[in-house]
């Protein structure tokens, strides 16, 4: 891969942590980007575009996840991730 | 060929027809090699359409009818159905393998669901139900097999089913579906209780209804007032039926008769209420305003099912004060939420426990769960005027816990007159006695409230340690058990010491087997399904109370539930043999 890889740590702040709902708002934000974007928790790597793999994170609240982005617009991808992250997907 | 079995029936009635088998798995899977990968992925691609079809008529059909809320869980079904990963895998197995699509789909999400399993997050675990809907219904369309959809049921059917979730009866259309009969399921379980609401005809527990017929199954016969199912019934059977079908039909014109013409009180004067239990406000309706002396107990916790956030204020407040005013002036006992145990929504819980029964259920989930409680009695303060509201806590357990209630309560008052928001100031709060520790200290907890209603559902699982939905135990439920009867005259005597209101709400009070004991006992409010009402109120002005109190006295003598059913049996047989015709 010639782009570069960017990576940020985030943090799950709602209280029922990455649900069904979470994960589809994910998923919806990270497949407008060209690049590979993973999810990073527990050891175990999943790819961001794919509700099933980030369903099966399992991912409770006050989980830290690395983020980590290849291509053109990663940067913009993480800061969008960030900014889900930091919404609480909407949620308390 | 006519095939026999036998259940418990829970919702009464006499029905035949058309059957539907609603199953939500595709059970055999087939598996075969293919030769062609490329057609075998034209296949699936036009299964997917075809799902992708289903899914975007149900998202639209539930928005319309249930708002977006509910309707968001097919987005994510949308999701899972368009996966790219899930998508990739398939396709390179397809050509790896050589295998067929359905048998590799098959495979590939059993490890998706091996993985959401590991989570020990409760919440995101329920989520694999989601996961498997999806999968299954690419799998039909792979296999071009319809699945019946239980809220879009066209036809007039019998449902006949392994098992019905709380959440999927919940959206069944009682138009349709005539009748229901499950493999698993208890006198107790929701199924049952909601059945009964919806007046369906309903047998559950018929034992490998499936594993022992394996003709295809056309049409079924249900008798769910002695709990046979017939399964392509014979035409004798169907004629058999027809004429007991009449012969209740005129058993209930007979108790109308009697209502009509006699009070609700016993033959010596003594005024019994006669009260009925409901789900959703579309029960109230002039059967229920005509034949009740009010509502016993509001169950509502179906208003919070089927969610996948809870309801807001203004929603609850609306179909409270819906059946206030519908009821007027008649009362209204709303009992806050009892949700947890075996009604979980998926909101409601994030960790699982070990032993939801004994759990954080109830009242105790409301302690936890602080804002949600008081958005819950805001919205029933609120709905206190006009009409004649009462709320009931359930669950209960200690004097701390009810103080620990009432303190909330009397928060959420405070916050209201603060706001000028109106509501009844001296409403009456009563408690669910449905814990043993709770019928022991009866004397000390109608200090502090202002009613009782005995929940002998759970009072019985809880005394005699039997969970009501295990099969195996089942048999140990016994509300006949002396231990249940004296409970429940400890429970009356405290209330009478106190001059407090206690009212019996759980399944023993639609028995026409317990009446006369309970009346002897002392009870005067009895509340059930408004199915049960005509049978119990017609029996009433043939009781008498004097004669019932020996008649209770005696029955409290034996030691075994055996000896107790048997006297009750006899009981009925040489004095209410007109109308109850049970034994």
């Amino acid at each position: 891969m010639s782009t570069k890889q960017l990576e940020k740590t985030l943090r799950v702040v709602n209280s029922l942590g990455i649900h069904a709902r979470p994960a589809a708002m994910i998923v919806r934000a990270m497949q407008k980007y060209d690049g590979h974007i993973y999810l990073i928790y527990n050891g175990n790597s999943r790819n961001a575009k794919s509700i099933l793999q980030i369903l099966s994170l399992g991912a409770p609240k006050d989980a830290e996840i690395v983020a980590i982005a290849d291509g053109k617009d990663a940067q913009a991808a993480l800061e969008d991730l960030e900014e889900i992250f930091e919404s609480g997907f909407g949620e308390e | 060929m006519e095939k026999v079995f036998h259940g418990i029936p829970v919702s009464p009635g006499i029905v035949w027809g058309e059957a539907l088998v609603y199953d939500t798995e595709v059970i055999n899977i087939p598996r075969f090699k293919i030769k062609n990968p490329k057609e075998e992925l034209k296949r699936v691609q036009s299964a997917i359409d075809s799902t992708k079809e289903e899914l975007l008529l149900l998202h639209k059909n539930t928005l319309e009818n249930f708002g977006k809320k509910q309707a968001d869980i097919f987005d994510v079904h949308l999701m899972v159905l368009e996966d790219e990963t899930l998508l990739s895998e398939l396709k390179r197995r397809i050509y790896e393998e050589l295998m067929n699509a359905e048998s590799i789909l098959y495979d590939i999400t059993q490890k998706y669901i091996k993985d959401l399993k590991t989570t020990e997050n409760s919440i995101i675990e329920e989520r694999k139900a989601d996961v498997i809907d999806v999968i299954d219904r690419i799998i039909r369309n792979l296999l071009k097999q319809k699945r019946p959809d239980i809220e879009n049921i066209k036809k007039p059917c019998i449902l006949l089913s392994k098992d019905l979730p709380p959440s999927e009866t919940a959206r069944l259309n009682p138009d349709k579906v005539r009748a229901i009969v499950l493999e698993r399921g208890s006198t107790t379980s929701h199924v049952a209780i909601l059945a009964r609401s919806l007046k369906i005809p309903t047998i559950v527990g018929v034992n490998n209804m499936f594993e022992s017929y394996t003709e295809p199954i056309k049409g079924a016969a249900v008798d769910a007032v002695e709990g046979t199912l017939y399964i392509n019934p014979a035409s004798a059977t169907i004629k058999k039926l027809r004429l007991k079908k009449r012969q209740l039909s005129r058993k209930i014109l007979q108790y109308e008769k009697t209502i009509i013409s006699h009070p609700s009180q016993t033959k010596d004067g003594r005024d019994i209420s006669v009260m009925v239990n409901i789900e959703f406000p579309g029960e109230v309706d002039d059967n229920v305003k005509y034949l009740s002396a009010g509502i016993g107990l509001y169950r509502t916790e179906y208003l919070f099912l089927n969610k996948t956030e809870p309801p807001t204020e203004e929603e609850q407040y609306n179909e409270y004060s819906y059946v206030a005013k519908a009821m007027a002036p008649l009362p209204v006992v709303l009992r806050t939420i009892d949700i947890g145990g075996d009604k979980l929504a998926s909101y409601a819980s994030f960790f699982k426990e070990q032993n939801p029964q004994l759990g954080c259920r109830a009242v105790r989930f409301c302690l936890v769960h602080k804002e949600f409680f008081k958005t819950q009695l805001r919205a029933m303060l609120r709905s206190t005027t006009p009409g004649n509201i009462k709320i009931m806590f359930p669950m209960i357990s200690s004097v701390e816990e009810l103080r620990d209630v009432k303190k909330i309560f009397h928060e959420v008052m405070d916050e209201l007159t603060q706001k000028k928001v109106p509501f009844k100031k001296d409403l009456e709060i009563g408690i669910m006695i449905e814990i043993p520790s709770a019928v022991l200290i009866a004397d000390e907890l109608g200090k502090e409230c202002n009613f009782f209603s005995i929940g002998t559902n759970d009072l019985i699982q809880y005394s005699l340690a039997v969970d009501r939905n295990n099969e195996t135990i089942a048999h140990l439920y016994e509300p006949a058990h002396p231990a249940i009867l004296r409970m429940i005259e400890m429970t009356i005597a405290s209330a009478m010491k106190l001059k407090i209101p206690c009212s019996i709400c759980g399944e023993m009070a639609s028995d026409p087997l317990f009446t006369e004991l309970l009346i002897g006992l002392g009870l005067d409010t009895f509340s059930m399904s408004s199915v049960s009402i005509p049978q119990i109120r017609a029996l009433i002005p043939s009781i008498d109370y004097e004669e019932a109190k020996v008649f209770a006295e005696k029955i409290l003598q034996y030691p075994t539930a055996k000896e107790i059913r048997s006297a009750l049996k006899e009981r009925i047989r040489s004095k209410y043999k007109n109308i109850v015709s049970i034994v």
